[in-house]
């Protein structure tokens, strides 16, 4: 008796053990790859940020700073301005481009005429490479030759040099980012709603359901999920938001709309300040990983 | 069987080596490619210059300016950078230098000698080590739409004192004339105002004070404070502080404005930049010096900015890129610019081939100056030059004061 439990422990031990081989074998590449692009990168950058460094060569000891980079990045107005930038890219996503993509997809998430093509014209900017989009509309908002200003020229008034108002410039970011992003996030909605039981809508209607009811009782739970992964997308895409800016208004004038990652381009790379770029790039990260975390945390625990 | 099969191995292994020792030598140039003119030119002298000389191919690689200063950085980090590079020398060189990246050509300076002056030479030595040579002479300075100008009520002697050129911007927009074209977008453009402004406060050596005893210096101050007054009056173009170079200078080809402060590569780029293709008229396009009269007047009037273009020697570049670099920089090569009125060229002998009335003027000047500044943004080196643009931009739009913009600049300069 005695044998044959040492046997069966034996047994499953070696097989424990054999589990811990299979796993290592599957689980090394991921592990590889995340040191290597993620971890490293990271680890070099977090390093390069206590240096006043040109990014020219290895960063020595006698350019050595501390935290002199995080503490002048923190106090620098331009990098202040970039960061209610950004907040104000997540804030007009979450309060109209996502409530914006809700509404069509209800519109066209169902079988009508036309709403195939609708959601693919809605959904076209998407796949317009953001420089490309940014070039578009600086010229759709130039003073001299763009729409806006020809229209209003026409109507009798002045030009418009919207690119050129220190106030205004960055509402030109918000309304090119409505633009782009909001057909994904409504083919993301639009997907959601097709996989709702139509049952649900059948038994709702019986009911008595009006159709706000119907999209607040049955739709908006159904899609649950589906948001809360939408909103994710959006807040970490306009935490990292840089492609859009350059071309568009170059984070000028005045320096008044660069977002996080414009500014650590402008100020960290072309003025070969590679350590100050470092904390702004650590820093990013930083609050990426808290959002992230904290919404995998507390909003998406169920999904 | 096995002879023969030996012999065609010796054969082909004899191929491959003859393949080898004859292979080409390429040469990478990376230049700003602005001028489509100028890199025809360029390509001529390329072209003859791969005729003459079997087994080394030189290839141009243009780009736009702002790429160019953009991605250079990344360029010289890359495991295959170009052999030549376009530089402004100054603050430039010296960082690429210190950090490794360009090549010690000091053995070739006999070579140079004998084709540009010692002062070309010089201003690409970092440290007495020489890293390229400069080609060709720029000077900035007022490019005046004379008709447009008198159609403001404003004659050109009116522009040669400052006080002149600030009444001559009340009369202009009286009379319904934009005064100014600038670029505030890609923001270089307006840096020559206060560099102007601090040469003619602080006379020729105020660079390199502020360099030693700092930006807060009452010279400064009162040149930041002249532009902050000028930009007061709102003299630029509606749009400005968004306006790019290339288009900037397409609208004063156009007759947006009168005048604008620019360079002497501006003599075919208002041109190739209008919506005509032709811009202002030869005889129309005025040049005159950037206004004297000053209290200080410290540099007599007579300092000008502007900058020594050249070419710097990447490390690991074979000596074929500085054999041709000496080409390059001969008048024989130099002379097809100067007879196309494309710059200044350095080259010693070139003066003959200088036809171009404007350019002969502008060599004129320069020699005749009492300093040659070359350009801020470059001889404070990247960091503190890109702030020296952000603060140009910001004082001739009245966002910031003389002492924000010191002690800005002087952060700057200490972190670089």
């Amino acid at each position: 008796m005695a044998t044959a439990s040492r046997r069966l422990a034996f047994s499953a031990s070696r097989r424990e053990v054999r589990g811990w081989k299979t796993a290592a074998i599957f689980v090394a590449p991921s592990i590889i790859l995340f040191t290597l692009f993620i971890t490293l990168p990271v680890m070099e950058a977090g390093y390069a940020s206590f240096f006043n460094w040109n990014g020219l060569r290895a960063p020595s000891m006698d350019n050595f700073v501390g935290l002199q980079n995080y503490e002048k990045l923190l106090s620098h107005k331009t990098f202040q301005r970039a960061l209610s930038n950004t907040g104000l890219i997540i804030a007009a996503a979450l309060l109209i481009q996502l409530p914006l993509a809700m509404a069509m997809a209800q519109l066209l998430a169902h079988k009508r005429i036309g709403s195939v093509t609708f959601r693919m014209i809605f959904f076209l900017p998407f796949i317009l490479a953001e420089v490309a989009a940014g070039l578009l509309w600086r010229f759709m908002f130039d003073g001299d030759v763009g729409f806006i200003s020809q229209i209003n020229q026409a109507l009798g008034g002045d030009a418009v040099h919207i690119l050129s108002d220190k106030n205004l410039a960055v509402v030109t970011i918000l309304i090119v980012a409505t633009w782009k992003f909001f057909g994904f996030h409504m083919m993301l909605y639009v997907a959601g709603m097709q996989a709702i039981d139509k049952s649900l809508y059948e038994a709702a209607s019986i009911d008595g359901a009006s159709a706000w009811g119907k999209f607040w009782n049955v739709t908006l739970p159904g899609i649950a999920s589906t948001i809360r992964l939408s909103v994710f997308f959006s807040i970490l895409g306009c935490l990292q938001f840089f492609d859009l800016v350059v071309p568009l208004t170059g984070g000028g004038p005045l320096n008044s709309s660069h977002t996080i990652v414009s500014y650590l381009y402008y100020f960290g790379i072309t003025r070969m300040r590679i350590g100050y770029g470092d904390a702004v790039g650590v820093t990013l990260f930083l609050v990426c990983v808290v959002v992230a975390f904290s919404y995998k945390k507390w909003i998406m625990r169920d999904d | 069987m096995k002879i023969k099969m030996l012999s065609a191995l010796a054969l082909a292994a004899g191929m491959v080596a003859s393949n080898a020792i004859a292979q080409d030598v390429e040469i990478r140039m990376l230049h700003i490619g602005d001028t489509p003119v100028n890199n025809e030119t360029m390509q001529a002298i390329i072209d003859e210059y791969n005729a003459a000389t079997p087994g080394v191919t030189v290839v141009r690689e243009p780009m736009e300016n702002e790429a160019l200063r953009t991605k250079l950085p990344t360029l010289l980090q890359s495991n295959d950078p170009p052999d030549i590079i376009s530089s402004f020398g100054g603050g430039d060189i010296e960082a690429q230098d210190e950090a490794g990246y360009l090549a010690d050509i000091s053995g070739s300076e006999a070579a140079f000698q004998a084709v540009v002056p010692q002062s070309s030479i010089d201003a690409f030595k970092v440290n007495g080590k020489l890293v390229g040579v400069a080609t060709d002479l720029a000077l900035v300075n007022f490019y005046v739409n004379e008709p447009l100008l008198n159609e403001g009520g404003v004659e050109i002697e009116d522009l040669a004192t400052w006080d002149g050129f600030m009444e001559a911007i009340d009369t202009l927009k009286s009379n319904g004339v934009t005064p100014v074209i600038t670029a505030g977008g890609d923001k270089w453009p307006v840096q020559h105002w206060l560099l102007y402004l601090m040469l003619r406060e602080g006379g020729p050596d105020i660079m390199n004070r502020v360099r030693t005893e700092g930006f807060d210096i009452p010279e400064f101050i009162k040149a930041a404070n002249d532009l902050i007054e000028m930009g007061a009056k709102e003299p630029f173009q509606d749009g400005w502080l968004n306006e790019a170079w290339l288009p900037s200078i397409g609208k004063f080809g156009d007759g947006d404005g009168a005048i604008y402060l620019a360079g002497n590569w501006s003599i075919q780029q208002q041109a190739d930049n209008a919506a005509d293709g032709k811009g202002i008229a030869p005889d129309d396009l005025v040049l005159i010096p950037f206004p004297a009269g000053f209290d200080a007047n410290a540099d007599e009037g007579t300092g000008t900015v502007g900058g020594v273009t050249g070419w710097a020697v990447t490390a690991g570049a074979p000596q074929e890129a500085v054999d041709f670099l000496a080409y390059y920089a001969s008048v024989d090569a130099q002379k097809k610019f100067a007879e196309k009125g494309l710059g200044i060229p350095s080259a010693i002998g070139v003066d003959a081939h200088i036809t171009e009335p404007k350019l002969q003027w502008v060599s004129k000047i320069i020699g005749q100056a009492s300093a040659h500044q070359l350009f801020a943004d470059r001889f404070l080196g990247p960091a503190a030059g890109g702030a020296y643009n952000d603060v140009a931009v910001a004082l001739a739009a009245n966002e910031m004061t003389a002492e924000e913009a010191a002690a800005t600049l002087q952060d700057a300069w200490d972190n670089r």
